[in-house]
């Protein structure tokens, strides 16, 4: 199993390494090897035992060879949180190769190299045991993604990519500082019986120390907030998000669905992994403050969202709002909300994912993004009309697909934080919390509905405002498309005001028992509904959908062992909370009162 | 031959896997004969469903036989088949003492059936009109370019409505009363390319999505209340929660919800704008089926309901202003479609007030309402449609006049459904009106009057509303001088057999189900052993004086006959009688009220929709402008911080010489300190 682990991370690297040729070589490579890591991953998954012992474990000492006590090893495993995340990034990765299929032209072998290696980033981060080894992977994303936004995205990709990289950067700077912080704290705080010296880097042990010996509540909080710094800005938090919509618009289809799909949950998989288990009393203390940012993200982002005119903005917009809702699940810090948050986060990568791939696949068709420029799409292309509804659905939470399955539990966990106990501390604010993150859902169903609407219902119209003709100095990404493309060239159409008791004179055909090609009268090419590529694109996140949406249990089963042990300290630290009338209190009596450490 | 439990599982899976045969073979291989499947599932689940009644009466008589069995007990069986979510000990036990029930906080959520006389009934019914409009609608879609894509949103919405009347925790409940809100907002906008169908499916689900947050939060208020979601658990202990402000909180929570599927006021404005869908529809989501589903939903929670006496006032109080205000809007539309979705408006809201009695004669007043309402009004429905397909799609009434020659069956068969909703005797709407009277009635001397008094004498007054608006259509599009609306061109003709068929099963149905259920007493014996009413049985109610229920359905009788010859008269004659009627009603603004809908529309576009927007307006101009300014400053700062130091590296080696001489000086001076 342990090699089966190891090849999932190398062979990507190998393959960013080694890639070449033309491009048929490269996307061919790269599609052989995302297949290779998904069907390894799939055997994984298949035989993960449950439980919470590290799955698939590797372990090598890493600078052994110096003299300094430091023991940063090379330590990967696999475990109920990262499991499914781990799955769903092994999956993405296939998507993202297949949506860039045909719209790369430019100097796609780097684009593959680049793919590869930030698969093996992405894939790393979820499995890294090691403090330092996951920093490195933390970071390691950033460097593919920022190459791929600055030399295939669209007009302001330069921009983007630049205010992306030092966006993330500068938070997960103060990151590092806070989780070397906890290292040294440990080091400086040994167990009684054990004098080693060894200063460790083992999340396990970390964690299993800061359990027995807690910080003391003021350190908890400053580190705390140095971590959520970093994470924070990752996920992204209101109000460190904008450098989000900014990205996605500007990233190339394949940037968006693997930024969209894994990269924002890495700064909420950091506080399910890091943030609650070793600080639990920051946890508790800052708990109301922690939901009250996430549910200002939630409904703030479904506003602006609902104000967008451009769909790959108004999807970004919706991710701030969907991972508010994962923050407030695992923030919430119980059993349901919790489970809920991170099966949410592998929903969300599953229908926000597919719904950028949608709009790349539609940008492809028509060169505009503009809701306005679209309209009665679901005649002519039933097929991608049926898929975006699912993908919508799915993100609206419609019960039977992922959406509900992840939303509810979530929910009702945080509902259950402010309301099941009376006694609580802040329990006023954490119920007003849980009632008011129901409207997430409705405008979430608003905006969703509207836009799907407005793109797919109506008296077809389908634009073609040319708008990428401000061709950048490289003229690659899709810009070239809009030259060097002509089947793609569509004669511009004005809006038809008239309601569809007046048939289009353009539609020759209207038999939907005949989907098929459609010719424009005047136009040199066709525009057809999905291709078969398109198809093995989006099917597998479509079953997916379904069947985390009719069989939830399969997938919570496996990872609520580890979640359980991750909150429970937390769990604990909120009791102690509500049995006393102040909070600073240590949690632990047997630990002696510990000065600050670090002077 | 089949069990209780087969059978069960069998009703909602017929449909289901007929709605993906279509959907998967529709467009190669069934196109024009893809009715085949889902109208003979249906047809196989509605004799399913008979058995399924036949199978619990055999069980109910059993019992009956028993000596010294109590009448109470119900008749249930559960069948769970797959467990979705299951996460024990989910929440911690209660820390004020308050009372638990067995399995408190398991999160463990199956999706498991539930068969008891209560949803015997509304399987019945629902198998029985989707099998009928089904049928219908094989003539009526004929060479609709998406008939296989309708018949399979037909499929998935029987499979759904079944499942959410057998459903056996709230969860279930709730996935499926979601799921016919998708099926709805499909079907809704089923003919997409117009855009007044595809808002109007929004618009449908987004107002279901306000009340489903009510839904919603009821449902987490009964996870932290009682730590089950189970009706069963929930209902049992119920009773260790008496006076508990929860309890009420869930039921009103329970009622906003059901005011959304169920289209009560103030959440009705989605059910007018429904009628944007194909006219069967109409008749099967938007009047029989889906929204009962409210209806349903209080009728099941009634222990709950039972132990919050201020919440079933407020479902009495809803569904009286709802009755009424359907009615009055009703009388002045001039869409055929739309008459019938206000008189389904309102007719829910009599089903509302029957439920809010809260007693065992008021829930099954409502039930009874709940079927009579399904047949006549899905005739209506229907035959509006027929009136639709003969007219080429005019279905405004001022347009319309005379069609009784023309169209034989739909006449006499819209009247027989005309006859039975205004409640003639011994017609169906006759005897389930006259139960609902009866309830109010008995409810109303039971406490000296207050809330019930008004509710009977507005019920009372909506049996003459319901006269004019109803006869109103009928006179103007059947009798009266022969009008018909260039959109039909020369070949106007009354509708194929398949069409008509339905109409006179339903005509048929319209006339004699009132009367069958009442004498042979079978309906009331039936409903009553429904676990969820044994909390009903034991507070017992008195004995229905039969002085009382003459008076009652004479009184009723007599303002419906008067209603029916003031109508006549008004719209059988020349217009001017009508005309000067709305000129003397709006003296009061009551004919403009009416007319316009009492604006409910233009009332939330300007306090909610309007405001929403721009505040989502803003809140993207902040973003742009606030925050994301805010940043790139942060991210000028480096920069300007460099363009403040430059100045130091000047290049200039005198300079440097100086500032290291200057800066050993300063050090010297901090070490001698």
């Amino acid at each position: 199993m342990d090699v089966l682990l190891l090849t999932t991370l190398f062979l990507p690297l190998a393959g960013a390494l080694l890639l070449g040729g033309d491009r048929n070589w490269a996307r061919w490579g790269a599609l052989a090897i995302a297949l290779a890591v998904l069907g390894i991953a799939v055997v994984l998954v298949a035989r993960y035992p449950g439980g919470t012992a590290p799955f698939a474990s590797t372990d090598w000492p890493w600078l052994d060879w110096t003299a300094a006590p430091i023991d940063v090893r090379f330590s990967v495993a696999l475990d109920g949180l990262s499991l499914w995340l781990f799955a769903l990034t092994a999956l993405l990765m296939v998507v993202a190769v297949l949506v860039g299929w045909e719209a790369i032209k430019e100097q796609a072998p780097l684009y593959y190299r680049l793919l590869m290696a930030l698969e093996t980033g992405m894939l790393g981060v979820f499995v890294a045991r090691d403090i330092i080894l996951f920093y490195v992977f933390f970071e390691f994303t950033l460097i593919p993604l920022f190459f791929l936004i600055g030399i295939w995205g669209g007009r302001q990709r330069r921009w983007a990519a630049m205010k992306f990289f030092l966006f993330t950067l500068a938070g997960s700077v103060l990151t590092f500082l806070g989780l070397l912080a906890v290292v040294l704290w440990v080091y400086y705080h040994p167990a009684p019986e054990a004098a080693s010296g060894r200063m460790t880097f083992s999340i396990a042990e970390l964690t299993a120390a800061l359990g027995d010996r807690p910080m003391d509540p003021t350190m908890q909080i400053w580190i705390f907030l140095a971590l959520f710094a970093g994470f924070a800005v990752k996920a992204p938090l209101w109000p460190l998000h904008t450098w989000l919509p900014l990205a996605h618009v500007e990233a190339p289809t394949a940037g968006s669905v693997l930024l969209a799909g894994v990269l924002l949950k890495v700064g909420v998989y950091g506080f399910a992994r890091f943030s609650l288990p070793m600080l639990p009393q920051a946890a508790a203390t800052l708990m109301p403050w922690l939901l009250w940012i996430s549910l200002a993200g939630v409904i703030y982002g479904a506003l602006v969202a609902l104000a967008q005119s451009d769909i790959k903005r108004l999807i970004a917009y919706s991710s701030v709002s969907h991972l508010g809702f994962c923050t407030l699940g695992i923030f919430a810090a119980n059993r349901l909300s919790v489970a809920g948050g991170v099966l949410q986060m592998v929903n969300h990568g599953l229908a926000t994912g597919g719904l950028f791939a949608v709009v790349g696949m539609l940008y492809e068709r028509f060169h505009t993004r503009e809701i306005a420029d679209f309209g009665g799409l679901a005649r002519r292309f039933p097929r991608l009309a049926f898929f975006t509804l699912v993908l919508t659905l799915s993100s609206i939470a419609l019960p039977g697909l992922a959406g509900f399955a992840g939303e509810f539990p979530l929910l009702v966990g945080v509902f259950q934080r402010g309301w099941a106990g009376d006694a609580a501390p802040h329990a006023l604010q954490l119920r007003a919390i849980a009632v008011l993150s129901l409207a997430g859902v409705v405008l979430g169903a608003w905006y969703m509905l509207w836009m799907y609407q407005r793109v797919f219902f109506g008296p077809e119209r389908t634009g073609d405002k040319n708008r990428g003709s401000g061709i950048g100095d490289r003229g690659s990404g899709y810009e070239a498309l809009d030259i060097s493309n002509p089947k793609s060239q569509i004669p511009h159409q004005q809006i038809s005001g008239s309601l569809s008791t007046n048939p289009d004179p353009r539609i020759p055909n209207p038999d939907p028992h005949t989907a098929g090609p459609y010719h424009f009268p005047k136009g040199e090419g066709t525009i057809r509904d999905l291709s078969p590529r398109e198809i093995c694109c989006l099917t597998p996140l479509v079953v997916m959908i379904f069947w985390i949406g009719l069989q939830p249990g399969f997938f919570l089963d496996r990872m609520r062992p580890t979640l359980d042990d991750l909150i429970a300290p937390v769990t604990r630290a909120c009791e102690t909370a509500s049995d006393l009338p102040t909070a600073d209190r240590i949690p632990n009596p047997e630990s002696p009162n510990p000065e600050p450490p670090l002077q | 031959m089949f069990d209780v439990q087969t059978l069960l599982i069998l009703i909602p899976v017929l449909p289901l896997a007929a709605a993906l045969a279509t959907a998967a073979l529709g467009t190669r291989l069934l196109r024009g004969r893809s009715h085949v499947p889902v109208v003979t599932a249906i047809a196989l689940s509605f004799v399913a469903s008979i058995l399924l009644v036949f199978q619990l009466q055999e069980r109910i008589d059993e019992r009956a036989a028993q000596p010294g069995s109590s009448r109470a007990a119900g008749v249930e069986e559960v069948v769970a088949r797959w467990s979705w979510i299951n996460v024990p000990d989910a929440m911690p036990h209660p820390v004020d003492g308050r009372a638990e029930t067995p399995g408190w906080g398991n999160f463990n959520i199956e999706v498991s059936l539930r068969a008891d006389p209560l949803t015997a009934v509304m399987l019945a019914m629902v198998t029985c009109i989707s099998m009928l409009v089904a049928i219908y609608s094989i003539g009526y879609m004929r060479g609709d370019p998406g008939y296989w894509r309708f018949f399979a949103y037909v499929g998935l919405f029987v499979f759904s409505m079944t499942m959410l009347v057998s459903a056996s925790n709230f969860l279930l409940l709730y996935v499926f009363w979601e799921l016919v809100g998708l099926c709805s907002y499909l079907l809704i906008g089923f003919w997409y390319e117009r855009p007044a169908a595809a808002a109007a499916g929004k618009k449908a689900f987004l107002v279901n999505r306000i009340g489903d947050v009510g839904f919603v939060l009821g449902i987490f208020l009964i996870w932290t209340t009682f730590g089950t979601l189970d009706f069963g658990g929930v209902f049992q202990s119920v009773g260790q929660h008496a006076g508990d402000w929860r309890v009420t909180a869930i039921c009103l929570l329970l009622l906003l919800g059901a005011c959304g599927k169920s289209a009560q006021f103030p959440l009705h404005v989605w059910l007018p704008d429904a009628m944007e869908g194909p006219t069967p529809v109409s008749a099967l989501i938007h009047a029989a089926t889906m929204v009962t589903a409210g209806v349903y939903m209080i009728a099941r929670c009634t222990p709950l309901f039972a132990a919050a006496p201020d919440a079933q006032y407020a479902v009495a109080l809803i569904g009286g202003i709802t009755a009424l205000l359907g009615a009055v809007i009703a009388i002045t539309q001039t869409d055929l479609k739309r008459i019938l979705a206000y008189s389904t408006i309102s007719h829910l809201g009599y089903m509302f007030v029957a439920l809010g009695t809260g007693t065992l004669l008021g829930i099954t007043a409502g039930m009874f309402h709940l079927i009579t309402h399904a047949f006549f009004k899905a005739l209506l429905f229907l035959g509006a449609g027929s009136v639709m397909h003969a007219a080429g799609g005019v279905i405004d009434i001022r347009r319309l006049g005379g069609l009784r020659r023309r169209l034989p069956v739909t006449y006499w068969t819209f009247l027989a459904g005309c006859l039975s909703i205004v409640g003639v005797v011994p017609l169906a709407g006759f005897w389930s009106k006259d139960a609902i009277l009866l309830s109010l009635h008995d409810r109303s001397g039971l406490f000296g009057g207050g809330l019930f008094e008004i509710l009977y004498l507005t019920t009372l007054l909506g049996v003459v509303l319901i006269d004019f608006y109803m006869f109103r259509p009928l006179f103007l599009v059947f009798h009266g001088q022969e009008k018909i609306p260039p959109e039909a061109g020369d070949h106007l003709h009354e509708s194929p057999g398949s069409m008509t068929a339905p109409l006179v099963v339903l005509a048929f149905g319209s006339v004699v189900v009132g009367a069958y259920f009442e004498w042979t007493h079978g309906f009331a014996h039936f409903l009553s052993f429904t676990p969820s009413f044994e909390c009903l049985a034991q507070s017992g109610h008195a004995a229905i004086d039969t002085a009382d229920k003459w008076r009652v359905a004479t009184i009723g009788s007599v303002l419906t006959a008067i209603g029916i010859a003031a109508a006549a008269m008004l719209y059988l004659g020349s217009g001017k009688a009508v005309a000067r009627l709305a000129r003397a009603m709006n003296v009061f603004g009551l004919y403009s009220l009416s007319y316009g809908k009492f604006f409910f529309d233009p009332i939330y576009n300007v306090l909610v929709v309007w405001p929403l927007l721009s505040v989502a307006r803003l809140a993207a101009w902040f973003d742009c402008m606030a925050i994301d300014s805010l940043v790139d400053r942060c991210g000028r700062i480096p920069k300007l911080a460099g363009a403040a130091l430059r100045p130091a590296q000047n290049g200039l080696v005198q300079f440097y010489a100086l500032a290291m001489v200057f800066g050993v000086l300063v050090l010297l001076g901090i070490m001698l300190m």
